[in-house]
This record gives structure tokens, C-alpha cells and sequence, in this order.
């Protein structure tokens, strides 16, 4: 079938970027073919009914999250859904599955390495001076030995797709990473929006996330005879991401609680309840590292709970995901992921990182600018898109600027080729039909268990914008539901 | 041997009666090769009994956390009774000049000294800070510097009580020409961790000859190539002695603060702290003078 | 219930399902405020426009003066009472932390914060009755609107709470909520009576006067919607004796005192929050749920105002000990 029906008829095919749908030629893949031909059986009208039909599913729902720019908090939004989903082959999956096991297992090693003994760092695969140098260093960490060694329990990796058809790692997300909660709330609106259209049994499930980081979370407690207690720690309902805390915690069964329904008491966790204490083995902390401990790292911050690293360091409580794991998701750092992975499994990685220049090095501060209209710049620490600079869109006069920015800090800027982040047919609401926009893809890891779990497909992002490769919430991006065959 | 009896004491009056509020406590001398912990008490007026926990580097804290029951005074004082011997003065090694700094740039060494290498906000100073005369000079051994440096920091601050605070740097010090024992402390550190010489923080008691009232004291710890630590105290140009009673150490004061504490309160707080140590037979007879008082 | 847990570290592990603290204090606040508005709203309706075509020396001001008092407008004494103003205030005004307005905005937000342990559906009809309130014309209320508001206002209410019964879970979650309903609604109830002797002494300076009287007490069964139960239950006109003991003493009226503090009294067991040494909130609730039992109006009938007073006492004292040994506020 060629794109001739309504919906697809104006749809413009790019050679600069790998089409996730169409080949060069107008074909469609053949992973597609089912869902295509579903699309372009429907009018512009039929779809524009789904379509509010799927927004009023999320508006009901109140899947919302508030925007902030300059510190203030913005009114709350919907996060923008689109109804053509991503599919990936059962055979592309298993080597990703393979490469995101891989490469959090690596990091892992890592953070372990760089809590203890530092052969990494003695033996010169990763210079020593970008570890102590990062703002997510914690030397509190160095005296404390988490349960099975395990740091990052969660870990968000996301992928591209660049226009050689290959997937390549853009970063590793291993604080907190957010984002899960709209997986399993965008498969749900497909359901309900296309009950029929689709063979759901040909689609891996994503309904098994809130079991898995339940066993994830109760394999990792400090050794009791009791059925371990888990708690989720939220700043509260004004954060942006409390849905997804609220909704986490209700589908795994176990108490959202906030810094102060906690306490210590002879460095055990404690929530206060109506029937008195209850004792908690687990928490999956959704609060940064400088908010935990009060009296350890910022005295004027009561998100958190005085006295929890005496009680982590006496092996009473599991904190998830670890202190300190944010100094191995450092922009920087994360380009010597591939190094970790031959250092400490002796293997070559599944999946390429996008090449990384660090402004730290001379030389790679020279190539930076001297090529600087061909690159993106990001700031090493920061998330969601914010600080990133993609200078072929930039004045003669604002790359200057950036320059000095990158030579009065470079420890703070790393540089990559601009990605031709791949396209995937989008339904553009003002024009009423399918367009391409650029997207990426966010995967879930969970490691702990005996066997780690990757949530199959993930969260697919899309650049509503039409040009733009921002795909963050924050900045005007949308998801897609992320089918991953059987 | 000499036995001292250390006492610390603090009160806090606070305006408005506080609802929650956590303290950790780091006051308690520490035990290792030349001092040991005979007995101690904590008194307090806290309605529930404190728990003790172990900080980062290991040393132990008292921690009072109140959840349900309201105060507006808190107090506590510590009676400790310390043996302490005479530490090691030694700093001289059969190393040569070479087989030291081998030993210094070593990446080993540094990575499993890098806690006590890395600067920190409060200690942080360059070259251009001071004079460049301050550096270990090329046939200079690490322990003979040691001497000439905790000598030469001892000159450059005048001592004034209250002439900084617990947030000044180590160059803002400098710069001011004048300051009390962590800012001492801070310099020599800031100086030595350049040099890759890893130099840690110590709080602790100091006991001072003629019994007049003490003050929480702070020294550095300076780790010499086959030797291991030795302390300074630049402050008095002194080595460590055993008039030193040491609590902790840690990078910067930052880690070595001995009272931490949160809470919910939104009135102001007045705090008074009391130290005093004395060798054990004096105290016997202080004891006894009290009583004659009484 | 202390919070020590003592060297035990096993302790702190009990039967009971897990119900936090402070979720527990929001709930019962959301019972509350909940509660609050429809009285709220039905105070300002039934006295407005009840005395409307009353007979005798009612007028705007006395009428005006009684909401003042009911609502806790802060109104200095002795000036002009505006009437838009005073009804804007006790409705709308989202400065009045006591306003319609402000209790539903209190009430949504402690929901919204427990989207989690609450249904949807409840959660949805909390957040509708919020908006309705929330985008009122103002202007309208002002000149026409507020027959129309305070009724809708009171029928959101009843939606609310048949949602809070049919959709949750009989657990600690609902019964927390019914614990607030019940122990606001003893306090709002105790409290229109007091308004209302009130009213009657200003009225009759003391004096007797029946008809004046009789009125009065036939406006108080209005104001907690137990007219038609009242006659139905004397089979007489309503006078002083009547409506007072119906509203207090009747223990199957569920707009009397009695009712409502067995209803407090069950939910507090409910909750397993029934401890029996003389604090606890166990047994100031059975202390005076056991006085109310044994009860005759005769015994009070001297001293209505200062019993009833004294029971809102304990209720404002029953409040206190719940929020210091349950829920650590």
C-alpha cells in the first residue's frame, strides 16, 4: 500500500533521516504494515474522534504535569498523546534488551568501583579528576555498602535512532528517572481508543512494571524474617512528577509518604501512622540526593528525613536508587561507558554511544571550536532538555557567546554531532493528517533481582514542533505508545 | 599516661517552643592507638534518650530527635574521662627525596587518599594566596616542611577570638590577617592538599597548662610517606601531644561540627557552650572544693 | 499513642494496615470542611429567606447580624452591615478563610493530595462541586444568585457524601472521613443552637413573647432541615421543648447531638482508636456519649446554652486530642 489514503497523502519523505515507518521509496516497513493499513482506512474525521477521544481518556484521568520556567510554576498540562505508535521488531528489541542489560550492569560495576576500591580510576580509563569534580560525588557513600552491591536499581538509558539506521545511546538517567507512569497510561488510551483495531496479542505487555519494581525494591531489603516494608518518598503534591509518584505507589500497594510522615529512632526508618510507628525496609526515593538527610547534606531542606544515612550506613534501610549514582549519568562520564563495559565485563557494548567530545580535553576543546556550527552543546548536569544549544541554528554573534560560555567552564560542557534523531509519522492536530517529527526512546532497566527487568519498548518521545529534537515534556513534546512485537 | 576529665556543656533557649528538630551531637573523644574513652555521661533534658550512630568516616554521633513532644530549652553536657598517652612525635623517615614523591604521585595513593586531598569550598587556596616560599622546596623532606609550614601558618593569622565565623574560607582569612583555630587549620590544609600531601581536619579538647577554661580546639593530621599521620596545630605551633584530645576528623570543619541540627521553630534561639578539660587529679580536687562550697 | 519505640527494632511492625498519619489528619479534614460548607450554605439560605415574610420585629439587620455571628465574619461592631458584602464574605470570598469558597478549595486540596487511597468517582464530584463554587458569577450572586448557589451548594454535598459511602472501601479510609463529617457536623449543630438562643434573647430582650419565640424555634428546625421530622416524630406544633430536645437528645435523628456523637463514637472504634485511659479521646467520647444516653431534658432545661456550650467544648477538646495522639500534628 502506498500513502494514498486521506491522512498520509501530503506526507513528505526526507533522506536526511531514517523514517521509522516509510522506506525512501513510500513503502512501509513491514512491522508496520498492520497498523498502517488500520490509519488509512479512517477519514480525517474518523481519526479527529479518536484522537479527542484518546485526550479526554488522559484529561479524566488527570495525567498532568505543571511546567516551570524561571523557578515559577506554570499551570498544569497534558502531556501530548499521539495515536500512530512506534513498533519495534521482536529482533531489534533483543539486542537492545541485550545492550541496556549490559550497559547498567557496566555502570553499576562502576559506581561500586568508584565507591571503593577505584581500580578504574588507579589503572587511568577514566580520568579520576571528573569524578571528584562532579557535583553528584558523594563522599558519604564511600563508608556504605548497599544491599547485593546494587547502586542504580531504576535506570532510564535513551536511545536514538540515527539516520544510519542504527540505535545509539544519547544518555543515562540514573537518579530518578521519571516517565514510567505515562508507558502504562499511554497503552491504556490505546486500548481504549483503538479496542479493536489491533491484535493486542502480538504486543508485549507493559502491565508487569509495578510488579517488577515491587520484587525489584523487596529484593533489595536489609535482612529481615519479616515481609519487608517499601515506601515511596515524594517532595509532595506540588511537584511535577507527583502523578507518576502517586500513581507508582498505588499500583505497587505500598505508602506514598512524604519527609515528615518519617523519622529515626536508633537508626531505624519509621512512619509515623495512626496505630503508631511502622518500621520501613525500603525506600524508593523520588526526592534528590541534597534533599535526603538533613542533617547530612542541607540543613534548610525538610523534604527529607534527619538521620537516614546513619540509618542507611547502619544496614537497616534500602535507599533506591543510591546516593551518588548521579556521578556516573554525568554527560561526561557517560562517554566512557563503552571503556566501563570492556574494563568490567570484558565484552564490546551492544549499543554505541552517541561520540562525545569533552570540552575538559585540549584536544577535543579545540575540534569543539573550531567545528562548533556542527555540534549540539549540552551542560553536563543538566535534565530535560534545558541548556542544550544546537549551534547551526545560532547567529554568528550568539555562537560567540556560547564559546566563551564553553572556555570560562569546560568541565561543564561536552559537545556531539548533531544527531539526525529518526522521524515517525505524527498526527499534526491543525493540519489533520500524519506528518514526520523527530522522536527518541526512553527504556526503563531494573536491575536487583536475579534476573534484571527491562520494561519492553519504553517511553517513545516526539518533537511535536515540526524541525525541532527536543522531545521533553518541558519543551513542547508529546509520546507515543512504544509496541515492541512478540 | 595522663588522665583528663573532659566536660562540655551547651544550652539552647529558644523564643518560640520548638514542635519537631533533630541534633547530632559530634563531642564524644574518639578511641585509636594513643587515647582511650574510660567512662562517659550524657545528661540532657530531653524527654526521650538519645541514640548514637556512626558518621562517614566512622566516628560516633549522638543523635536527639524529637517528633511529638514540645520544647523551648534544650541542654546537654558530656563528662568524659580520657587516658592518653604520648603520641609519636617522629617525622623523619629513611626514604629518599625521590622514593617520597614517587609515593605522593603515585595514582594509587591518591586515589585511596583522595578524601583528604580533593579542596573544599572552605579550605580551597592557590598558589597566589600566599607565598610561593610556603611550598615544599625540592630538597625539603615531607616531614621536615611539615615543621617549617606548621610553623609558618602559626605566623601568618594573628589569633582574635570572634575575628571569623564557622563559614569563612581559608582565604578570606588570609586576607583578613587574623582568625581562631579552624582557620589556622583550614590554610594549612588548603596549602598542603595542593602539594598532593593528603592533610585532614581534627576537632577535639586541648588542655591548656594553666586550668583556665578551654574551647573545642581544632588541629590538622598529615599523612607522611611510611609513617602514616601525625598531627599539627598550627594554631600554637605545636605537634600533637598528648595534651591533644582528639573527637573526629574529616575534610574541612564542615564534617567535623559538633552540634548539627534541624528543626521546626519560627522564633530565634540563644546558644551558650562551655568546655573544660583538666587532668584527672585536679579535677578530684575541684571536686572536693565544691563540696567544701556546698 | 507515643511515638517511642524503644530498643525493640521489631516493634513497629503491628497488625494494623498501615494508615499514615497524616493522610489520616487530611481525611478527617476533608470530612470536615465537606461538612462545613453545607452548613454553611443552608445557614444563609434558610435564614435569609425564611425571615423574609417573617411577622414581627424581624428585619434585615437582626437577620444580617445572625449570619455575622454563625459565620464568624469579622465585622466590626456597631457598623453598617452591607448586605451584598456580608454574603459575598461568607460565600465567596476566597480572603475569608471561613468562606464557602475558601472550606471547598481546603477540601480539594486535601483530596487531590490522596487521589491515591480515594476513588476516582469521588475524587471527580469533589473536584466538580470545587469548580461550580470556584467560577460563580460573583455579580449574580451578589443581586440574584443566592437561593440558586446555596441550594446547589448543599446538594453537591449530599452527592459527596453518597459517593463517600458508595464508592470507598468501608476501611480507615472512609471511616475517617465519616469521623469528620460527624464531628463537624456535632460542632455546626451545636453551634446553631447556641446562634439561635441567641438570636431569641436578643429578640425578646429576655423577655417572654411566644409568638416571637415559637417562630424562632420553627426557623432552627429549618436550619437543620428537621422540620417536617420534628412534627412528625411530636405530632404537635414545634415550641422551645420541642425542637431543643429533638436536635439534642433524639438519638435516631441524624441532625441531633446524640446521634451524631454515637456516629463519632463508632468510627472511632472503627479505627481501633478506642484506648481507655482517661486522655485518651476513647474515653472523653464514651464519657459524653453515656451522659447524652442517660439524659432528660428536664435536666437541661434551665440551662440549655450553657450545656450545649459545654458539649461543644468537649467535641473542640475530643478535636485536639485526636490531632495530638493520632495524627501528630
Amino acid at each position: 500500500m502506498t500513502t494514498t489514503s486521506n491522512l498520509f497523502q501530503h506526507y513528505p519523505l526526507n533522506a536526511a533521516f531514517f523514517d521509522e515507518v516509510f522506506r525512501q521509496d513510500g513503502q512501509v516497513y513491514p512491522h508496520y504494515e498492520d497498523i498502517h493499513r488500520q490509519f488509512s482506512r479512517l477519514t480525517s474525521a474518523d481519526f479527529e474522534r479518536l484522537n479527542e477521544y484518546a485526550k479526554l481518556s488522559f484529561l479524566n484521568q488527570g495525567i498532568t504535569y505543571a511546567v516551570y520556567s524561571d523557578g515559577h510554576k506554570g499551570a498544569e498540562q497534558i502531556f501530548p498523546f499521539d495515536l500512530f505508535p512506534r513498533v519495534i521488531p521482536a529482533a531489534d528489541w533483543e539486542m537492545l534488551e541485550k545492550g541496556l542489560i549490559q550497559r547498567n550492569l557496566a555502570l553499576n560495576l562502576f559506581i561500586k568501583d568508584v565507591y571503593g576500591e577505584r581500580k578504574i580510576l588507579k589503572d587511568k580509563i577514566v580520568p579520576s579528576a571528573l569524578i571528584f569534580s562532579s557535583p553528584h560525588y558523594s563522599e558519604e557513600m564511600k563508608s556504605i555498602r548497599p544491599k547485593n552491591d546494587i547502586y542504580c536499581h531504576i535506570s532510564g538509558t535513551d536511545l536514538i535512532r540515527h539516520s544510519d539506521g542504527r540505535y545509539y545511546v544519547l544518555e543515562d538517567n540514573l537518579r530518578s528517572p521519571s516517565g514510567v507512569s505515562y508507558v502504562l497510561s499511554n497503552r491504556d488510551a490505546m486500548k481504549r481508543t483503538l479496542s479493536n483495531a489491533f491484535r493486542w496479542s502480538s504486543v508485549c505487555s507493559v502491565n508487569e512494571y509495578p510488579a517488577e519494581l515491587l520484587a525489584t525494591l523487596q529484593s533489595v531489603a536489609p535482612n529481615t524474617e519479616e515481609r519487608p516494608t517499601c515506601a515511596l518518598l515524594t517532595p509532595g503534591t506540588y511537584n511535577s512528577a507527583y502523578y507518576e509518584h502517586s500513581f507508582l505507589a498505588q499500583t505497587m500497594g505500598i505508602e506514598l509518604v512524604e519527609g515528615r510522615d518519617l523519622f529515626v529512632e536508633n537508626n531505624y526508618v519509621y512512619m509515623r501512622t495512626i496505630h503508631g510507628p511502622k518500621r520501613v525496609d525500603v525506600i524508593y526515593r523520588r526526592i534528590d540526593d541534597a534533599f535526603l538527610d538533613p542533617l547530612v547534606f542541607r540543613p534548610e531542606s525538610m523534604l527529607g528525613v534527619a538521620g537516614i544515612m546513619g540509618a542507611y550506613r547502619a544496614g537497616n534501610i534500602t535507599i533506591v536508587n543510591a546516593p551518588g549514582t548521579g556521578v556516573a549519568d554525568d554527560k561526561a562520564v557517560c562517554s566512557y561507558v563503552p571503556d566501563m563495559i570492556r574494563y568490567y565485563l570484558d565484552e564490546e557494548p551492544i549499543i554505541p554511544n552517541v561520540p562525545t567530545y569533552l570540552c575538559e580535553r585540549e584536544d577535543d576543546l579545540k575540534y569543539v571550536l573550531e567545528h562548533i556550527q556542527e555540534l549540539v552543546i549540552k551542560p553536563v548536569d543538566m535534565s530535560g532538555g534545558y541548556g542544550v544549544m544546537i549551534c547551526d541554528r545560532l547567529s554568528k554573534a550568539e555562537l560567540e557567546e556560547v564559546k566563551l560560555y564553553i572556555q570560562a567552564d569546560p568541565r561543564n560542557y561536552i559537545a556531539q554531532p548533531r544527531m539526525s534523531l529518526s522521524v515517525h509519522s505524527t498526527y499534526i492536530e491543525k493540519k489533520g493528517e500524519f506528518e514526520p517529527r523527530h522522536i527518541d526512546l526512553r527504556t526503563f532497566t531494573l536491575m536487583g533481582k536475579e534476573r534484571p527487568y527491562v520494561l519492553p519498548g519504553g517511553l517513545s518521545r516526539v518533537a511535536l514542533k515540526e524541525g525541532s529534537l527536543i522531545v521533553n515534556s518541558s519543551q513542547g513534546g508529546g509520546s507515543k505508545d512504544t509496541w515492541v512485537t512478540v | 599516661m595522663t588522665d583528663y576529665v573532659i566536660e562540655y556543656r551547651t544550652v539552647t533557649e529558644y523564643e518560640k517552643s520548638v514542635k519537631q528538630g533533630a541534633y547530632e551531637f559530634l563531642i564524644i573523644p574518639c578511641e585509636n592507638e594513643s587515647q582511650m574513652v574510660k567512662h562517659h555521661r550524657l545528661l540532657h533534658s530531653m524527654p526521650r534518650e538519645p541514640f548514637t550512630a556512626r558518621n562517614k568516616y566512622g566516628f560516633i554521633t549522638y543523635h536527639f530527635h524529637s517528633n511529638a513532644d514540645t520544647f523551648d530549652f534544650f541542654s546537654v553536657s558530656l563528662l568524659a574521662q580520657v587516658a592518653k598517652n604520648q603520641p609519636t612525635l617522629n617525622v623523619v623517615t629513611d626514604l629518599s627525596l625521590e622514593e617520597e614523591n614517587s609515593i605522593l604521585e603515585d595514582i594509587d595513593f591518591q586515589m585511596d587518599h583522595q578524601s583528604f586531598l580533593q579542596s573544599t569550598a572552605l579550605s580551597s587556596l592557590k598558589p597566589g594566596d600566599f607565598y610561593l616560599d610556603l611550598l615544599r622546596q625540592k630538597e625539603e623532606t615531607v616531614g621536615m616542611y611539615l615543621l617549617r609550614l606548621n610553623s609558618a601558618v602559626h605566623g601568618m593569622l594573628r589569633y582574635v577570638q570572634g575575628s571569623t565565623n564557622t563559614g569563612t574560607s581559608a582565604k578570606v582569612a588570609l586576607q583578613g590577617g587574623s582568625g581562631v583555630c579552624q582557620d589556622f587549620a583550614h590554610i594549612m590544609i588548603g596549602i598542603l592538599r595542593q602539594q598532593n600531601i593528603p592533610t585532614r581536619y581534627v576537632s577535639g579538647y586541648l588542655s591548656l597548662s594553666d586550668n583556665r577554661d578551654s574551647q573545642l580546639h581544632a588541629w590538622v593530621e598529615v599523612f607522611i610517606p611510611k609513617l602514616g599521620w601525625r598531627g599539627f596545630d598550627p594554631t600554637n605551633n605545636l605537634q600533637e601531644n598528648d595534651h591533644f584530645i582528639k573527637i573526629a576528623h574529616g575534610r574541612d570543619y564542615l564534617d567535623c561540627q559538633p552540634i548539627k541540627g534541624v528543626l521546626v521553630t519560627d522564633g530565634d534561639h540563644k546558644t551558650s557552650y562551655e568546655v573544660s578539660v583538666r587532668n584527672s587529679k585536679d579535677y578530684n580536687w575541684f571536686l572536693q572544693q565544691q563540696q567544701q562550697q556546698q | 499513642m507515643a511515638l517511642a519505640v524503644g530498643d525493640n527494632p521489631r516493634q513497629g511492625r503491628g497488625v494494623h494496615k498501615t494508615m499514615l498519619a497524616r493522610i489520616a489528619n487530611t481525611l478527617y479534614w476533608m470530612g470536615r470542611y465537606l461538612e462545613r460548607t453545607e452548613h454553611l450554605a443552608r445557614y444563609l439560605r434558610v435564614q435569609y429567606f425564611t425571615t423574609q415574610d417573617a411577622p414581627m420585629s424581624q428585619n434585615r439587620h437582626f437577620v444580617l447580624n445572625s449570619i455575622v455571628n454563625m459565620a464568624g465574619v469579622p465585622w466590626e461592631e456597631g457598623s453598617e452591615l452591607d448586605e451584598a458584602e456580608i454574603l459575598f464574605n461568607v460565600a465567596l470570598d476566597s480572603n475569608n478563610p471561613m468562606s464557602i469558597l475558601s472550606t471547598i478549595t481546603f477540601a480539594r486540596e486535601n483530596a487531590r493530595g490522596m487521589r491515591n487511597v480515594i476513588s476516582t468517582e469521588l475524587w471527580e464530584v469533589i473536584n466538580k462541586y470545587y469548580h461550580y463554587v470556584n467560577n460563580y458569577p460573583v455579580a449574580y450572586f451578589k443581586t440574584r444568585g443566592l437561593y440558586d448557589f446555596t441550594l446547589a451548594a448543599g446538594e453537591n454535598c449530599s452527592v459527596i457524601r453518597g459517593y463517600v459511602d458508595s464508592t470507598l472501601t468501608h476501611n480507615d479510609v472512609w471511616a475517617l472521613i465519616r469521623l469528620g463529617v460527624h464531628l463537624e457536623r456535632t460542632a455546626q449543630i451545636a453551634r446553631i443552637i447556641s446562634c439561635k438562643l441567641y438570636d431569641i434573647y436578643s429578640l425578646t430582650n429576655g423577655k417572654e413573647d411566644m409568638p416571637v419565640e415559637n417562630y424562632q424555634y420553627t426557623v432552627l428546625l429549618k436550619l437543620l432541615e428537621s422540620f417536617d421530622m420534628n412534627r412528625h416524630h411530636y405530632k404537635a406544633a414545634p415550641d422551645r421543648q420541642k425542637s431543643l430536645e429533638f436536635l439534642i437528645l433524639n438519638a435516631d435523628f441524624p441532625r441531633s447531638l446524640a446521634f451524631n456523637l454515637r456516629q463519632i463514637q463508632f468510627f472511632l472504634r472503627k479505627l481501633g482508636l478506642n484506648e481507655k485511659t482517661p486522655e485518651s479521646v476513647g474515653f472523653k467520647v464514651g464519657r459524653l456519649c453515656a451522659k447524652y444516653q442517660y439524659l432528660l431534658f428536664s435536666e437541661i432545661e434551665n440551662e440549655v446554652g450553657a450545656f450545649v456550650t459545654e458539649t461543644l467544648n468537649c467535641v473542640y477538646e475530643i478535636h485536639d486530642t485526636l490531632e495530638k495522639d493520632y495524627f501528630h500534628v
